[in-house]
């Protein structure tokens, strides 16, 4: 029969030496080897998450500087203005630290407790790992500082009450990061991610409730309330009113070229995308994402009648 | 002098008459470029879809083919501006283009221009032969020129 340790096994003069043993063994990690382990983000692993995240697209008003913001965002609920993300420490997030970053992306609150409204995707954003997190904090630091100050939203009563959103995190917001699933491949998994997380495709294709809600039963259906005041594309493979009749590559090859199976360019907000984001990532990352999506249940979802051309 | 005033107030009248027969000519006339035009629209995307089936490998050609199409485009996208005169906008007929066609006709031009530019270059990237670079080339005529030109110039469905 083993036996157990327990302070009686300790000879008395042993006491000492074990009590400096279990303090050590308790501490919370020892600073020396904690100093060579902290993991420091990569920039450069960061300009990839950065653009699978569109982050440009928000964060740069039109012909202004990059992420210096600015750029209006039509909303049913106002124009909320994006902020600047540039590395200036008086108007852009300069005197943020990574974990002001992590709390931005996971919870919606900025550096000093005040609340984001959800027009910044960190309902989506909060899957993120903690590893692009660090990535995209390093490549943020990196850009050139622009100094710009932040425009102030122009949103109808009461949606301008930020403790407002203290109630809707509540409600809806679903924190990350994204738990694996087990029994898919990584592939699928990889594509789950870049979708859900980081591509935060639902922002625009999921349809939203009273509240600016995802409605979550009915992810990527399709929304007719687009960003741009256009409707949004089902991305379910329903076949009539979905993507059902794209084949693997026919969404690689979108998401490369930005051309549709019918020879049309896919246009709208979603050029934007393309460009500065899916047509930059990895032939693997853009498989992933047609797998996962060709994998989702298919939603009949009717949003536009067939079109003209011209 | 009454001879002369009779043959110049007839020739006043035959102009104003003429005018107003060509004016409502006219319409019939835009109505007419605007299915033209989008016959020619639907034929760069007709291309543009038969270079995509080669690029994903729906059909068994190779860049030789990809060049063919690039020239077709090409050859259209030298047409393009004179599509566009001005009157041919909704007023005249069933056309998503909108009328900022015609005041801001200096980008509509140059996004024309990027047009012809660009498939230029790809005809000249078909030459190689490399399948990864005409896709590249292929989104910048697609994605950039044609989407550029419809964002800010063709009505949302």
């Amino acid at each position: 029969m083993p036996e157990r340790w327990s302070p009686q096994a300790v000879p008395r003069a042993m006491w000492p030496l074990a009590l400096v043993a279990a303090l050590i063994a308790l501490a919370p990690v020892p600073a020396m080897p904690a100093a060579a382990e902290v993991a420091v983000g990569s920039a450069e692993r960061g300009a990839y998450v950065f653009a699978a995240a569109g982050c440009a697209e928000c964060h740069t008003a039109k012909g202004g500087k990059p992420l210096a913001g600015g750029r209006p965002l039509k909303t049913p609920f106002g124009t909320y203005y994006s902020p600047n993300i540039t590395p200036d420490p008086a108007t852009g997030i300069g005197k943020w630290s990574e974990g002001d970053l992590e709390r931005a992306l996971r919870e919606g609150i900025g550096p000093d407790g005040t609340h984001f409204f959800p027009v910044f995707p960190y309902p989506s954003f909060t899957f993120m790992t903690d590893a692009d997190i660090r990535d995209l904090y390093a490549y943020l630091k990196s850009v050139p500082p622009v100094v710009q100050a932040n425009r102030r939203h122009d949103v109808d009563f009461p949606f301008g009450f930020r403790l407002l959103m203290l109630g809707w995190n509540r409600l809806f917001l679903k924190r990350g990061p994204l738990v694996p699933d087990a029994d898919r491949s990584a592939e699928w998994n990889r594509g789950a991610y870049l979708v859900r997380a980081l591509g935060h495709c639902g922002e625009c294709h999921t349809p939203r409730g009273v509240l600016g809600q995802l409605k979550l039963a009915a992810a990527l259906s399709g929304s007719a309330a687009g960003p741009e005041g256009g409707t949004v594309p089902n991305l379910t493979p329903d076949k009539e009113t979905g993507i059902g009749s794209w084949s693997e590559k026919d969404i690689t090859y979108l998401l490369e070229t930005g051309q549709t199976p019918d020879g049309d360019d896919v246009g709208d907000g979603m050029r934007a995308v393309v460009d500065a984001g899916t047509s930059k990532l990895t032939p693997s990352d853009r498989t992933a994402i047609a797998v996962y999506l060709k994998s989702l249940p298919p939603i009949r979802h009717q949003l536009r009648k067939p079109k003209a051309t011209d | 002098m009454l001879r002369f005033r009779t043959v110049w107030m007839g020739g006043l009248a035959v102009c104003v008459l003429g005018s107003a027969v060509a004016a409502w000519g006219a319409n019939d006339d835009m109505a007419n470029i605007i299915k033209y035009r989008q016959g020619l629209m639907k034929a760069n995307a007709e291309h543009a879809r038969d270079i995509g089936m080669i690029l994903k490998g729906e059909v068994p050609f190779d860049a030789r083919h990809i060049m063919e199409h690039a020239e077709a485009i090409n050859a259209m996208s030298k047409l393009i501006i004179q599509c566009f005169p001005k009157g041919s906008g909704s007023a005249a007929g069933k056309t998503r283009a909108k009328d900022d066609i015609w005041t801001h006709w200096d980008k509509f031009m140059a996004d024309a221009v990027a047009l012809q530019t660009e498939s230029a270059k790809l005809i000249e990237i078909t030459k190689t032969g490399n399948m990864s670079e005409i896709t590249t080339q292929m989104a910048i005529v697609g994605n950039n020129s044609c989407g550029d030109c419809h964002d800010d110039f063709r009505q949302h469905e």
